[in-house]
């Protein structure tokens, strides 16, 4: 404890750090979520280890098998097997990596792209930023699962070129973002003051700008990350993304729409698999932006 | 026969730090016509008794009292919806920065409108059907709050006025169903001086024509002493002092009443050059670690070892204190 | 205010004129060949697209703008659809939310948005047609009307053009037609309608915090006078501009819609037409969905100033 100017030492006054986390713990949903979040990464990292087969062996004895619950279920496959024999939850444990897994990719290089162009955007003024303003305001206004389609349909259909292409296409929401939290902060007082004080650029960014992001990098990261998510997926789903035999949620998804009917659950359980972990991002997210909000009023 | 008659309200306020006693113990009595002063620093809590009175204390304060009568009626025992009616008709409340508290989309003369009351109606029966009566009603009310061009008031949106504007239009609508009680708090906070005149004296004026009270809330003792009847001195969520204005003004009892008053700054040059103004040592203590018995103790110069008890009420010729030590005491009678 | 209006109207000009530029590049850099002078290429670009030319779609042999407007009003039927059921349904929830601050409704509802946000649009509507087509019998599977109609197209929103024509079927095929838009509408409204209630619950929030809902309590109205007087009317311009920006959501939507449902929308042939590569159908079906985002979402904004005269002054304070 500092506490030289602190005439009331039994009072320990909490950083903001502290108490949103403070706050965050008892909020029931977003700690569920912040465990779910740590299970899917788990999954993610070590899916090799997990999964009880390889993603793409065939058991031609098991075609079509329902989930174990079922009557004709078989605990060795125990989310069923798809058409051509191959067991699902290793499917979906692999896919883990290749949608959520990437997913985490696409939106830290889009983190670290939007928020250079966003942070010196934001601390230019005048015609520079109006430009980057006007150019902003239009990739914007054409919606990031358009932009990556788009990009894809230049680039090639690809679970690689789907990646670029989501990249790309969320780059301009971080750079918005962050480049509009860095200039609502340029207008305020105490950066004013700091100016004054003959602080240089670097400085003021360094102890006036950045610390004040944090909640919007928060914010935006986990809004990012559920997007990219049901992006690549979507893309996915339309066939523009992974390619077939590859277990990702969303080709997968498209692979079984033929089996609707036949074997319903080769549909529901990948949707539900992505369902989940958009699910447990928003939650982790809303829990934080919540926590953060609350501290700052 | 007291018109409001408050004894031991309590607030408490859950923080995350857990519950705080904002206002402690806190007695208010206010007879018909008076002009009462409650003065107090900021975070005294007098901002907490005024939202209370008019009934708009949030969720997460929990009030508690053991009387709270507003004319022979029991404030505490009546419904929300009831108690909501109650302060329609005969409380009304003026607050401080009068522009945030008019609402941005709707122009003036539609707000003022609803604020009139259908029983303010006077006219033959028919005429109730034609709308102007409202707007006529509207126009003279700012007029009798001396704006002088209440049509271009009335058709302006709040962004449009100056605060003192704002003030009167506040007024206006506060006097509108002739309450029994106005309660204003800090009313004129930043304003300018001229301004800060006219509103006092529209207020005087409105306690005077119509026989309103009002309750007067400010942190500066200064700019309103003349225009009260009565004073209450709070701090730190209890009043430590209620008495006449002269009793207060001249023989303050409490030593924190005594330490207001030297801390307003002479002009007259009675204060030596570059010497210390007169204030208390120390500072407000937070809500979270107050002191136990008298709030003010630590920072008192009186301060002895009884003051960790609460000081019980006196009365001497109707002024109320409660200090173990009291200043300025008739001969004899000091402890 | 004209100096506001204008303002904006050369902004919106700005941001479309950006947008053929990209367009541009999309072309230039598949046809590198084609022009070498950038510049003069772009003009020549801009002057076809005034003067209405998209080119021709490659796979079909016919004009691109002639395929926008058969395709463009499905897609508009389904998207107003969506768009009224969102606000039908969001705005009185959200005040409901707002108003139950904290307490069990708000948690329910605040949970059902975030599921709502989280659900993957093409993986629902799989779902709800397994359960309500295949497995109920009670909705047609896709499709936005049944084969046995013959209906002439007019504006080609089909449940105004069952109501136009001259058939004595009319009635019939009205129904049909809604029964077809049911699904794929509620499909799409569920992301636009989670936000909405999300910014009207926020945006009510943050105005029953201000003074002046403090002070009309005061004048003893009931809370729930209040916030129908002076909550939703302060409330609803700081939510609009958002939901101005969720037309982008819902396009985007449409498109994973339309091809779930089979609707012949501009999603579903914009998406045909990157399979076939058709190149100058994608150029042309990307302008046309990023415009028609861009002028509505512009309108919304400059509606909203319009009628609030709120919003005005922050105009006027930012004018100086």
């Amino acid at each position: 404890m500092s506490g030289r100017a602190n005439i009331y030492p039994e009072l320990h006054v909490r950083s903001p750090r502290e108490q949103a986390w403070e706050l965050f713990r008892k909020n029931t949903l977003g700690m569920i979520g912040l465990w779910g979040l740590g299970l899917l990464s788990l999954l993610t990292l070590l899916a090799p280890w997990l999964a009880p087969y390889a993603p793409y062996e065939q058991f031609s004895q098991a075609l079509l098998m329902p989930p174990s619950w079922a009557d004709e279920g078989n605990i060795d496959f125990f989310l069923g097997t798809d058409d051509l024999g191959r067991d699902m939850l290793s499917r979906l444990v692999f896919g883990a990596r290749l949608t959520f897994g990437n997913a985490v990719l696409v939106v830290l290089v889009a983190l670290l792209a939007g928020g250079c162009i966003g942070i010196v955007g934001g601390m230019s003024k005048g015609f520079k930023a109006s430009i980057l303003n006007h150019f902003l305001d239009t990739l914007l206004s054409i919606p990031s699962l358009l932009l990556a389609i788009i990009f894809v349909a230049i680039l090639g259909p690809g679970l690689f070129n789907t990646l670029i292409a989501i990249t790309l296409a969320l780059t301009p929401q971080f750079t918005r973002a962050i480049y509009n939290a860095v200039s609502d902060e340029m207008q305020k007082e105490y950066i004013t003051a700091l100016r004054l004080d003959g602080g240089t650029r670097w400085r003021i960014l360094r102890f006036g700008v950045l610390p004040n992001l944090s909640d919007t990098i928060v914010s935006q990261t986990t809004r990012g990350l559920s997007a990219a998510i049901l992006d690549i997926t979507a893309v996915g789903f339309l066939g523009l993304g992974a390619q077939p035999p590859r277990p990702e949620w969303g080709a997968m998804l498209s692979d079984a729409m033929d089996l609707v009917y036949l074997a319903p659950w080769t549909v529901t359980l990948p949707g539900l698999a992505i369902l989940l972990s958009v699910l447990v991002v928003n939650m982790v997210g809303e829990g934080l932006r919540q926590a953060i909000n609350e501290v700052m009023d | 026969m007291p018109l409001l008659d408050i004894r031991n309200l309590t607030i408490e306020i859950e923080t995350p730090q857990g519950l705080v006693k904002a206002v402690d113990k806190f007695s208010l009595t206010l007879a018909d016509g008076e002009i009462r002063g409650l003065v107090g620093e900021s975070g005294s809590g007098k901002s907490l008794v005024a939202e209370t009175i008019v009934g708009i204390a949030k969720d997460t304060w929990r009030v508690t009292a053991d009387r709270m009568y507003l004319d022979n009626i029991d404030l505490l025992s009546l419904s929300h919806k009831e108690r909501r009616r109650i302060m329609g008709r005969d409380i009304a409340m003026v607050f401080q920065e009068p522009s945030s508290c008019l609402d941005p989309s709707e122009r003036i003369g539609a707000q003022l409108e609803e604020a009139i009351p259908e029983r303010s109606f006077q006219g033959k029966w028919w005429q109730r059907w034609r709308w102007h009566w409202r707007r006529k009603q509207a126009t003279a009310l700012l007029h009798r709050v001396g704006i002088r061009e209440p049509k271009a008031v009335m058709n302006a949106y709040p962004y449009q006025l100056s605060e003192g504007v704002c003030q009167k239009v506040m007024i206006a609508m506060a006097v509108a169903n002739q309450p029994k009680l106005l309660v204003a708090d800090e009313p004129t906070n930043a304003m300018e001086a001229s301004n800060q005149a006219q509103i006092l004296r529209l207020l005087e004026r409105v306690n005077k024509l119509s026989g309103t009270t009002i309750l007067l809330i400010s942190n500066d003792l200064t700019t309103f002493a003349r225009l009260t009847d009565n004073i209450t001195v709070m701090y730190c969520g209890q009043a430590v002092e209620s008495g006449t204005r002269e009793q207060i003004l001249t023989r303050p009892r409490h030593p924190y009443t005594a330490a207001l008053l030297q801390m307003m700054p002479d002009l007259d040059g009675s204060l030596p050059h570059k010497s210390r103004l007169n204030i208390l040592p120390g500072v407000i203590p937070p809500l979270q670690s107050l002191p136990i018995g008298c709030r003010l103790g630590p920072r008192c110069p009186k301060a002895q070892k009884q003051c960790v008890i609460t000081p019980p009420l006196a009365k001497i010729k109707g002024q109320t204190y409660y200090c173990h030590f009291p200043l300025n005491m008739p001969e004899g009678k000091s402890k | 205010m004209l100096r506001y209006l204008l303002r904006r109207l050369g902004l919106l000009l700005t941001t479309l004129l950006v947008l053929t530029l990209v367009a541009y590049l999309l072309e230039f850099k598949l046809l590198e060949d084609a022009q070498s002078d950038f510049m003069t290429g772009y003009l020549a670009f801009l002057q076809q697209l005034l003067a209405g030319d998209f080119g021709i779609s490659s796979a079909t042999g016919l004009p691109v703008l002639g395929a926008i407007g058969q395709y463009f009003p499905a897609t508009l039927e389904l998207c107003l659809a969506a768009f009224t059921i969102s606000l039908l349904v969001g705005v009185p929830t959200g005040t409901l939310a707002a108003l139950r601050q904290g307490r069990w409704q708000d948690t329910l509802i605040l949970t059902g948005t975030l599921i709502g946000y989280s659900v993957p649009v093409f993986w629902l509507g799989l779902l709800l047609v397994m359960f309500f087509s295949l497995h109920l019998g009670w909705l047609p599977v896709s499709g936005q009307l049944s084969l046995l109609f013959e209906i002439e197209q007019v504006t080609g929103i089909m449940t105004i053009d069952t109501l136009l024509a001259d058939s004595q079927y009319r009635w019939p095929a009205f129904l049909d037609a809604v029964r077809h838009l049911i699904l794929p509408a509620l499909v799409l409204a569920i992301v636009p309608t989670t936000e909405v209630i999300r910014q009207t619950r926020s945006a009510l929030l943050e105005v029953l915090k201000q003074n002046y809902i403090r002070a009309a309590l005061t004048k003893g109205f009931s809370e729930t006078q209040v916030i129908l007087r002076h909550g939703l009317r302060n409330a609803f311009p700081m939510a609009i501009p958002t939901l101005g920006l969720q037309f982008g959501t819902v396009l985007t939507s449409a498109i994973m819609t339309e091809i779930v449902f089979d609707w012949p929308g501009l999603g579903r042939w914009l998406v045909s037409s990157i399979a076939l590569q058709d190149y100058a159908a994608i150029k042309g079906g990307t302008l046309a969905i990023a415009t028609f985002t861009i002028v509505a979402s512009s309108a919304v904004e400059v509606l909203s100033t319009l009628i609030y005269p709120a919003r005005r002054r922050a105009i006027y304070v930012r004018q100086g």
